[in-house]
């Protein structure tokens, strides 16, 4: 849990550090925004993961002298097979048909997002 | 026969230097400039890829698996060894620096603008075809449309002078390359860049577009004509006429 | 209780499934790119035009870089980390296997409208070079809907790396089995993590630069467009930073694969983990600061900056090498096995990708060599003579554990000569013919300047590496239904996958052992060595 708490710090930094550089060098807006907003969003999970308290956890992943059984808790259910995934991504390519060759085509792309959300809810609901 | 060997190696050392190793000469200052790191870059890649080639090849020979050897043999089961990775890691490190610098000096010399040009070109691209404006003599120079085989608009050069050129393009991305120059530079539709030729050798060479602009761009060709200075003079007062 | 047949390949969400499902519909791409190469070759073997139309040639370079790197390289990368990823960690599944199929279709469909970008446009296909640079990808110059489905093609396959890109990160970060630390993960693990967060860094730019393509395209706007005020300049910068990090997403993961294959083989542990995990991520952070490398052409960017920056990251890069060799030193080499006989062409392939990169990181030396064929060349040393040799070695070294069967080794060593003698005999004269100022995107040549005996050479050794190509797909085809059993450890594996069935169960492992080292398998076998 630790350890990539750790990369991601340190590709902050460095996103922090080059786009600085950069800006110094070249007062160039756009490589510095996009440096710095490298540094961003590694940033915003570490942020959100310390503040969640998730790198307090101990998890037995992290323990080095963990055996097997410690893994005995449930990591929760893992569905082998569902339909809507298909079906949302047929909608969402038919929307951008849509964009493509006709606004006539949205329609079906709405109702078939909106078919698979409803799906998705329900099924992972059980 | 050591001695042989030694004078092998050396024969084998300068003409290695002297070879350009299928760069072009360069037929500018620049261009000569640039060849010149080529041929550092091209040593040192030489001796890299030779030593991690023969430490590939030795690896693979001297520690392969023989024949009629047990299947489950382990290699021995050693993990690191922090000095040979520090060493590792240093001696990259030390080739890098130097070839940056190396780099370095070269661009600076190599996009350096002459306070005092010879001449001026205003190059403008367009899709499909170059045209040159000499601004001070009052010459401007248009492709004919490109098609195959056509030599396309000529450039003429004083030798031995700088002249810049100030490359513009009037529609999409182009890019002026003059392979036998060892330089290109991107005509970039509202944008100006400038940089400086100094030609080294008489004769005609190919120029090219090299950004891809579209249809016509595999025939969007060019000529560079460098002449003496007093030719260059007759000329432009001719062409201006 | 996943159904069969065709509904159970559409509707599953399986780990395992999924990377199947996208390592075939990548190598199909491969293929269809290969024969675009092909057509390319065809037309480049001697002077003057024979093949296709010129219009025609320009789409074909088009979509053949588009599918090789946003279609092949890359979803076989996210396709092996779909598979591998669990399995090595000791995980059931992915974190999120519903979203997982829907990264898959994303994918799949994204592929297809880049495809129709194409072939189903009749003439007003996309032509403007995988890299789409405004003006020429805008609508002044390319109006016809092409590069309209084009975006749309790029954007879905975008989104599928960002889905997969959180979905891997998640599962690593809290899935691993008992005792597996981070320190102990297996290298291919290492390097999908890190390909993962290249996606999810350098990918968002980019669906924004199409995004605003798409607006001066279709809404009239002009962000790219300097006749409306607009900078070409800014495009470039924000495809770069998806361009070049994305070179570093297609190899990462092969860079793993190879480093699972090599100490297998070698019968050894990898030489110095802990210095090949920290070179993967310096790759990672360097490769996200070296995107103008592209534009030094330009006159517009920090040259030096920017060239610094690619000069360091040859430094981790020529540490896997040391890497590697370290591994090979002392080892007990069985390098007629075909996974090694392909990581090895990796090796000699990827060096001279990696020298003649050096090269290109030289700002003066670039004024010379971008946009010829020696650019081209040096790219497909690493593309191709690295990650699709990668490719290779993966399929020759997972498919017994995907499949439950071996393929032939005998033509597994075929397959890898030809296509190590065929790529060379490709790609070798095109450094020559970039050399003597041949640039890139061009149908035809002048005849009599030196361009002529390259360019045929270069076509005959497409025409070895096609035969290559051909013979393993023969080869796979038969084994996948006569080919003898493969039991579940073939090859003497190191990682957690090898240590359950081939094919794995549903949800992958029944027991687990004690995972001590990141080579647990090993252990296994071989108690009396674990310290």
């Amino acid at each position: 849990m630790r350890t990539w708490g750790r990369i991601f710090v340190a590709y902050a930094a460095f996103g922090a550090v080059a786009g600085t550089v950069y800006w110094l060098r070249t007062n160039e807006p756009a490589g510095s925004v996009l440096l710095w907003a490298m540094a961003a969003m590694p940033a915003i999970v570490v942020a959100f993961a310390a503040v969640r308290g998730a790198f307090r956890a101990r998890l037995p992943e992290d323990d080095p002298e963990a055996g097997p059984a410690a893994g005995e808790e449930e990591l929760g259910s893992f569905p082998t097979a569902s339909v809507w995934p298909l079906i949302a991504v047929v909608g969402a390519l038919v929307g951008l048909a849509a964009i493509v060759y006709g606004w006539i085509l949205l329609p079906i792309s709405v109702a078939l997002l909106g078919w698979a959300l409803v799906g998705l809810a329900r099924e992972s609901r059980g | 026969m050591r001695r042989a060997a030694v004078v092998v190696a050396l024969a084998l050392v300068t003409s290695a230097c002297s070879s350009t190793f299928g760069f072009p000469e360069g037929g500018t200052q620049q261009g000569r400039d640039i060849r010149e790191l080529w041929t550092v870059f091209v040593l040192a890649a030489i001796a890299v890829a030779g030593v991690v080639y023969a430490l590939i090849a030795w690896s693979l020979l001297r520690y392969r698996r023989r024949r009629g050897e047990d299947p489950d043999a382990l290699g021995r089961q050693f993990h690191a060894n922090v000095p040979l990775e520090v060493a590792y890691t240093a001696i990259p490190v030390a080739i890098v620096v130097a070839l940056f610098s190396a780099s370095l000096l070269t661009e600076r010399r190599v996009t350096a603008l002459d306070p005092d040009p010879a001449t001026t070109v205003e190059a403008t691209a367009f899709a499909w075809g170059w045209r040159f404006v000499y601004p001070e003599e009052q010459i401007e120079i248009v492709s004919p449309p490109s098609r195959p085989g056509e030599p396309g608009p000529e450039l003429v050069l004083p030798l031995g002078e700088p002249t810049r050129v100030v490359l513009r393009s009037q529609d999409v991305i182009h890019a002026f390359w003059v392979p036998a120059f060892n330089f290109k530079r991107d005509a970039i539709p509202g944008r100006t860049t400038s940089f400086d030729l100094t030609p080294t050798h008489l004769g005609r060479f190919r120029g090219v577009c090299a950004e891809f602009c579209g249809l016509n761009h595999a025939v969007m060709t060019f000529t560079v004509r460098v002449v003496e200075p007093e030719a260059f003079e007759a000329w432009a007062r001719e062409a201006a006429g | 209780m996943s159904a069969r047949g065709a509904v159970g390949w559409l509707t599953t969400t399986d780990h395992k499934r999924i990377g199947i499902l996208y390592c075939l519909t990548a190598f199909g791409f491969f293929l269809v790119g290969g024969a675009l190469a092909g057509l390319i070759r065809a037309e480049l073997a001697s002077p003057g035009q024979q093949v296709v139309a010129i219009g025609t040639y320009n789409e074909l370079f088009t979509i053949h870089g588009t599918v090789m790197i946003f279609l092949f390289l890359a979803p076989f990368g996210a396709g092996l980390i779909n598979y591998l990823v669990p399995l090595q960690i000791g995980a059931p599944d992915m974190a999120f296997p519903r979203l997982n199929a829907a990264s898959y279709w994303t994918y799949a469909s994204g592929g297809l409208l880049v495809l129709l970008s194409s072939f189903a446009t009749a003439g007003t296909g996309a032509a403007m070079g995988w890299y789409a640079y405004p003006p020429l990808s805008g609508p002044r110059f390319s109006p016809g809907v092409g590069v309209d489905l084009w975006i749309g093609g790029i954007a879905l396959v975008a989104i599928s790396s960002l889905l997969t890109g959180v979905n891997v990160l998640t599962t690593v970060f809290l899935m691993r089995a008992p005792g597996m630390t981070m320190w102990r993960l297996p290298v291919f693990t290492w390097n999908a993590v890190v390909t993962v967060v290249l996606g999810l860094l350098a990918f968002p730019p980019a669906v924004a630069a199409f995004a605003l393509l798409f607006l001066d395209r279709r809404l009239g706007g002009s962000a790219f467009d300097p006749a409306g005020g607009g900078d070409p300049i800014v495009y470039q910068h924000l495809f770069w930073f998806l361009g070049h990090p994305e070179v570093y997403i297609l190899i990462l993961p092969f860079f793993g694969v190879i480093t699972e294959v090599i100490p297998v083989f070698s019968r050894k542990p990898l030489f110095g983990y802990p210095g090949f995990v920290l070179a993967t991520l310096a790759i990672g952070a360097l490769s996200i600061g070296v995107w103008a490398h592209h534009m030094f052409t330009t006159g517009a960017v920090d040259n030096p900056f920017f060239s610094a920056m690619t000069f360091t990251i040859a430094v981790p890069t020529g540490v896997k090498f040391f890497n590697w060799i370290g591994t090979m030193w002392g080892g007990r080499i069985r390098w007629s096995a075909a996974p090694m006989m392909f990581a090895i062409a990796f090796l000699l392939n990827f060096l001279i990708g990696g020298v003649t990169g050096i090269m290109l990181a030289a700002p003066p030396l670039d004024y010379h060599l971008n946009d010829s064929y020696f650019l081209v060349s040096h790219f497909h040393y690493t593309m191709m003579g690295g990650g699709a040799f990668g490719v290779f070695a993966a399929i020759y070294f997972w498919f017994p554990k995907m499949t439950g069967r071996m393929l032939s080794e005998r033509v597994g060593r075929l397959v890898a000569v030809g296509m190590f003698v065929g790529f060379n005999l490709t790609f070798w004269p095109q450094f020559v013919v970039g050399l003597r100022g041949m640039p890139r995107r061009v149908p035809d040549y002048p005849p009599g300047i030196g361009f002529d005996a390259p360019n045929l050479v270069s076509t005959l050794g497409v025409v070895v590496m096609s035969l290559a190509v051909l013979l393993f797909v023969w080869d796979w085809w038969r084994s996948l239904r006569r080919g003898p059993s493969a039991s579940d450890d073939p090859w003497g594996g190191d990682s957690l996958e090898w240590t359950t069935s081939s094919p794995p169960p549903e949800h992958n492992f029944s027991t687990l052992p004690a995972i001590r080292s990141h080579r647990p398998a090993f252990d296994q076998r071989h108690p009396e060595l674990v310290r």
